[in-house]
């Protein structure tokens, strides 16, 4: 749980629990104000001014009561992240090569070392001439290298974790995929297990192994990435996936929208956070909010009245 | 039959001597009345130049635009008028496109006085209530102010700025890529009810594949400022003859994890 600072208490995240296994692909999908990116930063301990009750478990250790010092040596080792707006990530007046490198010199590597590990990195990344863009400053580049860079600067110290927070969002399509089978390509190749933050069905859909559901603060779903996509309970997973306009779907059928907006964090109802736009809601959903059920060891959802499944509804009718 | 528009030999460059860059070369393309004209393409393809230079927000260097027949560089003063009315401009960000100053009522209301189709304030009001009501904005909300609704809202009081002076054709630049996946639909649906219910000409410019294929009847691809290929939804995405568009196609994530998996094997 989590809220700003000297402000009214404003839970932006409510009672979120998941766990990862080294290895694993979860993605957290959400829309805006989900509180997936705030998740994505409270792993990282990067919102100074939050309020947090609850832990974060890595490798048994609670990060939210670990000093600054014990912080450094985790971030960037350890854990490390990308953002989603390259541009305003980057430092515009220093070279890319120095800020791929910095994270290896403060923990004093030897400067040719440094280069020569950031070097075989870009080549990796798919720079065609990596010395030169060693020496090349963050608006040189488009925006598909940029999110390439940061990938660079978040891997270079051999993190165990990536946390990748929308990495495609602002790409065109032919870049989006070039990015994700490089993600791909570099989470096989490492070991790494990677936390994909994104509001794109499709990309998760490649990428994940697990897939966690979020909305209004909080989790409504969890489970395999098939169990999400194929057999998804929740109300508002179903309706999400299918207001997507997929090329592969046929334009003649209308498309079924979900009614009315996400509540403001200040503002929402009581019992569950998706009432007022859920096609199954009954009186119950606005009294209490329901926790997450488990239906396998793997599938988790949180509503009353859920979508049955293909066995559930062929036994009643 | 005349087209809507008529675009002959389009050229708009910015930037002079070495740095001198086409944003959109050489395009002659044919628009059809009452049907929704699909422009997809990814950033610098030249799309929203060519938007721009159809309603006349931007100056061509070179080439000729007919709207129904008639050659724009030959407009009188009362041409521009009634094409100003006819033809609507449906932006991609309804944070910048509104004014903040100004009520819902009033912003909906300003293109009905402008263009004089209202005789007294009854009618100013009966006017701006029904395109407002049209695109889901329910009276109660007529004296709010921009800040005070969500992206999606926003999205619908811009079209109700459209319709509210009872246009023909609605030129719509990437009008959903703000918007979140479940209010995306409702937008698109609006769109396309209001086109098929008042049989107004639509050109839809978006990079979303998937949102194009929904919406239009007849698609353009460009990149690099030129047309790479156009056709029906069924020729663009059954048998696209570009390596172009073969790329793009290639490229779209679709949200089904046996199908995207392969893809990216």
């Amino acid at each position: 749980m989590i809220k700003p600072k000297h402000s009214p208490e404003i839970k932006i995240i409510d009672q979120i629990s998941f766990s990862i296994n080294a290895g694993e692909r979860v993605a957290i999908v959400g829309e805006s104000g989900s509180g997936k990116s705030v998740t994505a930063m409270s792993i990282m301990n990067l919102l100074k001014d939050a309020e947090y009750q609850g832990e974060i478990r890595f490798n048994g250790n609670d990060l939210l009561t670990k000093s600054e010092r014990e912080l450094r040596e985790i971030r960037g080792n350890q854990i490390a992240m990308t953002f989603q707006d390259s541009l305003s990530t980057l430092n515009p007046i220093m070279k890319i090569g120095d800020q791929i490198t910095e994270v290896l010199r403060i923990r004093g590597a030897k400067k040719a070392h440094a280069k020569a590990k950031a070097i075989e990195l870009l080549s990796e990344l798919g720079f065609e001439n990596p010395q030169a863009a060693f020496i090349k400053y963050p608006h040189q580049f488009s925006g598909g290298m940029r999110q390439r860079v940061m990938i660079a600067i978040a891997l270079v110290a051999a993190p165990k974790i990536l946390i990748a927070d929308e990495p495609t969002t602002a790409l065109d399509v032919r870049i989006q995929a070039q990015v994700i089978s490089l993600i791909n390509k570099m989470a096989k190749r490492n070991d790494l297990t990677v936390i994909l933050i994104s509001h794109d069905m499709g990309v998760v859909a490649g990428f994940a192994d697990r897939v966690i559901v979020m909305y209004s603060g909080k989790i409504l779903e969890h489970g395999t990435v098939e169990e999400i996509f194929y057999q998804s309970r929740h109300p508002y997973t179903r309706a999400l996936l299918n207001s997507i306009p997929t090329v592969n779907r046929d334009p003649s059928i209308s498309l079924p929208t979900i009614q009315g907006t996400t509540p403001e964090p200040n503002n929402r109802p009581v019992g569950c956070v998706f009432q007022d736009r859920c096609s199954h809601v009954q009186g119950k959903c606005r009294i209490e909010s329901p926790s997450l059920v488990a239906t396998s060891s793997t599938h988790q959802y949180a509503c009353y009245f859920p979508i049955l499944t293909n066995m559930e509804s062929s036994n009643t009718s | 039959m005349t087209e809507l528009f008529e675009v002959r030999g389009l050229s708009k460059s910015y930037g002079r001597g070495s740095s001198k860059k086409f944003a959109i070369r050489d395009i002659t393309l044919d628009f059809p009345a009452h049907q929704s004209i699909g422009i997809v393409g990814e950033s610098g393809s030249g799309k929203s130049t060519l938007a721009r230079c159809l309603v006349g927000l931007v100056k061509p260097d070179a080439g000729e635009i007919f709207y129904k027949g008639k050659n724009v560089s030959t407009f009188t003063d009362q041409d521009f008028r009634k094409f100003r009315q006819e033809v609507q401009m449906v932006f991609q960000d309804p944070y910048s496109s509104l004014n903040p100053r100004m009520k819902v009522r009033e912003i909906v209301g300003e293109g009905i006085e402008v263009f004089r189709l209202a005789n007294n304030k009854e009618e100013l009001f009966a006017k701006t209530k029904l395109a407002l009501n049209q695109v889901g904005i329910s009276d109660e909300m007529f004296g709010r102010y921009p800040r005070q609704f969500s992206g999606g809202q926003r999205q619908r009081i811009s079209i109700a700025r459209s319709l509210a002076v009872s246009p023909e054709v609605f030129i719509c630049d990437e009008p959903v890529s703000s918007l979140d996946v479940s209010i995306q639909a409702q937008i698109l649906n609006l769109l396309k009810d209001l086109s098929r219910d008042l049989s107004l000409s639509m050109i839809f410019i978006s990079h979303d594949l998937g949102v194009i294929r929904y919406i239009a009847d007849y698609i353009v691809v460009m990149q690099n400022g030129q047309v790479q290929e156009q056709g029906t939804p069924e020729q663009i995405f059954e048998n696209p003859t570009s390596e172009y568009t073969k790329s793009l196609l290639n490229a779209v994530p679709i949200p089904d994890p046996r199908i995207q998996r392969n893809r990216f094997a």
